[in-house]
């Protein structure tokens, strides 16, 4: 177990799971910390960085019992949004082109941890950041454990490009 | 206990009857939205530009941060429908809102974007408050900013939340909608050592989310109990000690009457009716900036004595009327001097902030 200490409050990871789309195929690459597991998910319902981040999430927290805790998450993306709002959006009959900006990076880090959010009815807080210095979101989780208001974090970032999407998530918690 | 200590008013175009926001929204799409939020940072920034020069430039302190809260930003020009390539989605990381933000300010500040749905302009003051205690940061300026976008305004059509009359109407029996609004807010917030003339302190923050649907807010409010329930115990205050709320209030059917009642639940140990106010009457909804935008409102109420009224409404939700702990004012009332504002923010997606402000 990986242990960092903040101002006297100790933070351990105690799940760390990236998830990276192969390009040579319609499979998502796995890799599982603190266990070294490696698995090849090939049955993604699309190719979007909000699917991508929500494997990522899932699989982090299949291996975390998180029965009975407050859970939130802190997520960064700084350059695909998710495709949140735009199907929020198609679904109700709005245009698609009209919808597309709104699926811009702005809204895009808070579209993939709404969906995050939701899937997992989380309680806690749920920060999402955009801009150069996204990586503030590790920093941002452990000030939200160190305040004592959740039990447990998720630090969590995406990106997309035109080759590859990756997506990856930390499970934070204060130390035992 | 930190304090802000320039507040810089907000600019709001009007709302009502005489305006007409969809031919304004159109105009706004045509004459180009990364031009306007642009524009709008400017302003916003401008008049304290270089006091955050000299902040940085002061071997004391540590550098200065902005938060910048929007919901729409600037928005890509690119089809996100397609893929994009390495270089684009490099460039528009570079080119993001954040980067216009420290290019106006010369390189002399961190830009953190918070983009947490509507409640990203509350969570702003909050986080700014870690930044500071922490040590993190001796200089935070909470910037707030929303242009007009006709592709919100098609969400909250689509929705069937947008008000068919252009006015906008927090708790009334004949609310029709939400209106969006365009403005900014910007709050500058410094540990007690730096601050030569605080405004006002933060004095406590809760935060907290209702993951249960995507744009819907959840009919038990637990979220909204939690951040309240938090907020309240890191001020160390008691529900006796709110002057008053600063309502979310947005003017929806689904949003108002199940924001009244979680206050009625969260205040039921009170000894009077807590009075509550939304000033999206007035604004509109100013989406990622609205949470500073009434913070504003609540650092001067708290220094003009007064409990701003609710404008817009003419005939109370009778259901919200008869709520035991809350009151819903239509005309200002004053403001004791040992009170605090509570003021809240939800979003999309479930998140829920809230921060209590209090006297220097």
């Amino acid at each position: 177990m990986n242990v960092t200490t903040i101002a006297q409050v100790p933070i351990a990871v105690i799940g760390y799971v990236t998830a990276v789309t192969d390009p040579d195929s319609d499979c998502v690459n796995i890799e599982v910390e603190p266990y070294g597991d490696f698995a090849s998910v090939c049955e993604l319902p699309d190719r979007t960085e909000q699917s991508v981040a929500a494997l990522a999430v899932r699989t982090a927290l299949s291996v975390v019992d998180t029965s009975g805790l407050r859970v939130g998450a802190v997520w960064a993306s700084s350059t695909s949004g998710s495709d949140h709002y735009l199907n929020v959006i198609s679904r109700l009959g709005a245009s698609r082109k009209r919808s597309i900006a709104a699926s811009g990076p702005v809204s895009g880090a808070n579209g993939i941890l709404a969906y995050l959010a939701t899937e997992h009815a989380m309680t806690g807080p749920c920060l999402s950041i955009f801009g150069p210095f996204h990586d503030h979101h590790v920093w941002f989780a452990h000030q939200y454990l160190r305040s004592s208001t959740t039990d447990i974090m998720l630090s969590g970032y995406s990106y997309s490009t035109e080759s590859q999407i990756v997506a990856a998530v930390s499970v934070l918690a204060v130390s035992e | 206990m930190l304090f802000g200590d320039a507040i810089e008013a907000s600019r709001i175009p009007g709302i009502g009857h005489d305006s007409d926001y969809r031919a304004y929204a159109l105009a706004c799409e045509a004459q180009g939205d990364r031009y306007l939020f642009e524009s709008l940072l400017q302003e916003a920034l401008g008049p304290i530009r270089n006091r955050i020069v000299a902040a940085d430039e002061d071997v004391e302190r540590n550098r200065p941060v902005v938060l910048l809260s929007t919901v729409m930003g600037s928005r890509p020009d690119h089809d996100r429908s397609d893929p994009i390539s390495a270089a684009e989605g490099v460039r528009a990381a570079l080119d993001s809102d954040t980067a216009a933000v420290a290019t106006f300010l010369g390189g002399h500040v961190d830009v953190i974007g918070i983009g947490s749905g509507c409640a990203a302009g509350t969570t702003v003051i909050g986080l700014a408050q870690s930044l500071v205690s922490s040590g993190r940061a001796d200089m935070v300026i909470c910037l707030g900013a929303e242009v007009l976008s006709y592709e919100v305004l098609t969400l909250f059509l689509a929705l069937g939340g947008l008000s068919d009359d252009d006015m906008v109407r927090p708790f009334d029996a004949d609310r029709r909608g939400m209106m969006p609004g365009e403005g900014f807010g910007v709050v500058v917030v410094e540990p007690p050592e730096f601050a030569k003339a605080p405004l006002a302190s933060i004095a406590g923050y809760g935060e907290a989310c209702d993951g249960w649907n995507l744009v819907a807010p959840s009919p038990t409010a637990t979220g909204i109990s939690i951040a309240i329930t938090d907020a309240l115990a890191s001020a160390s205050i008691t529900v006796d000690d709110v002057g008053w709320i600063c309502a979310h209030g947005t003017g929806t059917r689904a949003n108002d009457a199940l924001e009244a009642s979680a206050y009625d639940r969260i205040f039921s140990a009170r000894h009077d009716r807590v009075p509550v106010v939304s000033i999206k009457g007035t604004t509109g909804h100013c989406q990622g900036a609205a949470g500073v935008i009434e913070t504003v409102v609540a650092v001067t109420s708290l220094r003009e004595g007064v409990v701003p009224p609710n404008k817009t409404i003419s005939t109370l939700e009778s259901g919200i009327e008869k709520l035991a702990h809350v009151q819903v004012p239509c005309s200002a009332v004053p403001l004791a001097d040992n009170n605090y504002v509570l003021s809240t923010s939800f979003g999309f997606g479930g998140s829920v902030a809230a921060v209590v402000i209090g006297a220097p």
